[in-house]
C-alpha cells in the first residue's frame, strides 16, 4: 500500500517536472508581446488586439500602429503600414517606420545599417523615430538622447544629436571607403582632427599641407584607411585626396563609411505632444566651434 | 389591474434609472476625490465608469503584466473574460498563460478561444503547436471542429509537415464533408510528389 502511494507521488512529480520543463522551453522562446487597437498581421496571420512574440516574429501593421513590448523592457511602436522582424535583441525594419520609446540592449537594422541608442549623460534611454523613405533612404530622428548609426562593417557613420534628424543612403559597395566630410580642422599634438558638421563623427585626417587649414572650415574628400589606427583616439583615419576651404554657412552633405548623410527637416511627428526634445550639449550640429568633441558611446 | 402593472413597470424603470444615476455619480465622485487616478490611468477610469468594458480590463491586465504584477494581471484579464464572453478576452488569456508557461490554463482558454474564433484560427494553432508536439492531440484539445482542422492542415502543409497534416486530414475525413474532398486529394498529391 505504501509502495503504491510512493509510486503515485513519484509519477505525479515526474509529470510536474515534465510540464515545468515544457514551460521553461516555451517561455524561453517568448520575447514579448504586441498590442494594437485594431487587427494586424503576425507571422502572416491576422491577429486582433494582442499577440505573443516569439524570436524572429514578423509584425505587419495596416492602418493602426502596434505597440511592441519586449521582456527586456524595450518598448517601441510600429507605425501604420509598416513591417518588421523582431528578435530579443534587435529589430529589422523592412517597411515603414518605428518609434523608439525605451530601449535596453536593443538595436535596429535598416538597409544594412545598424542603429543603436547613444549613452545619455543622465542615464535613461534614447527615443526617436526611425523610418524608411522609399526603398533606399533611411531617416533617423532623435527626440531624447542620441542615436549612433553604423554601417555593415562596423564603421561609425553618424551620431544623430537629440532634437535633430538625418537621412541616410548607403552607397554602392564599390564606394564603401569613400568619405566626404566638412568641419573645422584642428590640430592635436601634431595630428589633424575634424568633426563632421552633419554626422558629428570625429576623424583623424592625414595628408599633405593640412597645417595651412587649421582653424578653418574645410571640406575633405578622401578614403577611409581601414588598416590605420588613429593615434589621437579617433574612430577613423581618413587619407585626404582633396582639402578645400568652404563657406562657413554653406549647406553640405556628408559621406562616411560609404553612406551618404544629409540633415533632414524636422517634422511635427518627431516630437510627441508634451515631450520636449533634449538640447544637445556643446555646439549645435552644423556649426562646430572649438576643438572637436568626441561623440559619446564610440567604444562598442 | 392593468394600471397596477403599468405602475410597477414605471416604478421599476424609475428605480433602474435612479440606480444608474447614483452609480455614475459615485464613480464621478471617486474620480474627483482622486485626480491622480483620472490623469494617470485611463483604463482604470474607464472600468470605474463602466465595469463591463472588457477592452479596458484587458488594457489593465496587460499593463499589470508589463510591470510584473502577474496576479493582478490575471485577475483583470479574467474579469474581462467574465464581462465579455467573446473571442478577444479569451484570446488574450490564451496568450497570457502561454507567456507564463501555464499549460493547464492555456489549454482551457485555448479551447474556449477556438470555439469563439470567427476569423483566423492560425495564430491560436501556432501557439498550441509550440506547446504540444502531437498534432492529433492539439486538434482534440481545441475541440476538433472542421474549420479548425482545415486551418490546421493549412498551417502544417505551409510548414512542410506533410505527415502531420495527414493525421489531421484523417480527422477531417471522419466528418464526411464532400467539400473537403479536393483538400484531401491535394494533400495526397503533395505527399506522393515528396515521396
Amino acid at each position: 500500500m505504501k509502495i503504491s502511494k510512493v509510486l503515485i507521488v513519484f509519477v505525479v512529480w515526474q509529470l510536474m517536472t515534465t510540464v515545468g520543463i515544457a514551460a521553461t522551453r516555451v517561455t524561453g522562446n517568448v520575447i514579448g508581446r504586441v498590442v494594437s487597437a485594431a487587427a494586424f498581421r503576425l507571422n502572416g496571420d491576422t491577429v486582433i488586439s494582442n499577440g505573443t512574440l516569439l524570436d524572429g516574429a514578423v509584425i505587419e501593421t495596416a492602418r493602426t500602429a502596434s505597440s511592441v513590448q519586449l521582456s527586456s523592457g524595450t518598448r517601441l511602436s510600429l507605425s501604420p503600414a509598416s513591417r518588421a522582424k523582431v528578435y530579443g535583441d534587435r529589430m529589422i525594419l523592412e517597411k515603414g517606420e518605428t518609434r523608439i520609446e525605451y530601449v535596453v540592449g536593443f538595436h535596429l537594422e535598416v538597409l544594412g545599417l545598424v542603429i543603436r541608442p547613444g549613452v545619455r549623460p543622465g542615464g535613461g534611454s534614447s527615443s526617436g523615430r526611425i523610418g524608411l523613405e522609399g526603398d533606399t533612404r533611411l531617416r533617423v530622428a532623435a527626440v531624447t538622447g542620441s542615436f549612433l548609426v553604423w554601417n555593415a562593417r562596423g564603421v561609425l557613420v553618424a551620431n544623430v544629436a537629440p532634437g535633430s534628424a538625418l537621412a541616410f543612403e548607403p552607397q554602392p559597395a564599390a564606394a564603401a571607403a569613400a568619405t566626404k566630410i566638412t568641419g573645422t580642422l584642428t590640430e592635436q599634438h601634431g595630428h589633424f582632427m575634424l568633426t563632421d558638421r552633419v554626422t558629428r563623427v570625429t576623424v583623424e585626417v592625414t595628408g599633405q599641407r593640412l597645417g595651412a587649414y587649421v582653424g578653418q572650415v574645410v571640406g575633405v574628400t578622401g578614403a577611409m584607411n581601414v588598416a590605420a589606427k588613429s593615434v589621437a583616439n579617433a574612430p577613423q583615419v581618413i587619407a585626404a585626396s582633396q582639402v578645400q576651404s568652404i563657406d562657413n554657412g554653406a549647406s553640405v552633405a556628408a559621406v562616411v563609411g560609404g553612406v551618404s548623410a544629409v540633415e533632414s527637416r524636422a517634422q511635427p511627428q518627431d516630437v510627441p505632444p508634451g515631450l520636449p526634445p533634449d538640447r544637445p550639449k556643446g555646439p549645435p550640429p552644423g556649426r562646430p566651434k572649438g576643438p572637436p568633441e568626441t561623440p559619446p558611446g564610440l567604444s562598442r | 389591474m392593468g394600471s397596477v402593472f403599468e405602475r410597477a413597470v414605471l416604478l421599476l424603470l424609475f428605480g433602474f434609472a435612479l440606480c444608474l444615476t447614483i452609480k455614475l455619480a459615485v464613480a464621478e465622485a471617486r474620480l474627483r476625490l482622486n485626480p491622480e487616478l483620472a490623469s494617470a490611468n485611463q483604463p482604470r477610469v474607464a472600468v470605474t465608469l463602466n465595469p463591463r468594458l472588457a477592452i479596458a480590463w484587458i488594457h489593465l491586465g496587460l499593463d499589470s503584466e508589463a510591470v510584473g504584477n502577474l496576479a493582478e494581471a490575471e485577475i483583470d484579464l479574467l474579469q474581462a473574460a467574465r464581462v465579455d464572453r467573446q473571442y478577444i478576452p479569451a484570446w488574450t488569456l490564451v496568450n497570457f498563460y502561454f507567456r507564463r508557461g501555464d499549460s493547464a490554463n492555456f489549454w482551457a482558454w485555448a479551447r474556449k478561444s477556438a470555439a469563439r474564433t470567427f476569423d483566423d484560427y492560425r495564430p491560436l494553432l501556432r501557439l498550441a503547436d509550440v506547446l504540444e508536439p502531437l498534432p492529433r492531440e492539439v486538434a482534440t484539445r481545441l475541440g476538433g471542429s472542421p474549420p479548425l482542422l482545415r486551418a490546421y492542415m493549412d498551417v502544417l502543409i505551409g510548414a512542410g509537415r506533410l505527415d502531420d497534416a495527414q493525421e489531421i486530414a484523417a480527422l477531417l475525413a471522419s466528418h464526411h464533408d464532400p467539400s473537403d474532398a479536393a483538400r484531401l486529394v491535394d494533400l495526397a498529391d503533395r505527399r506522393r510528389l515528396v515521396k
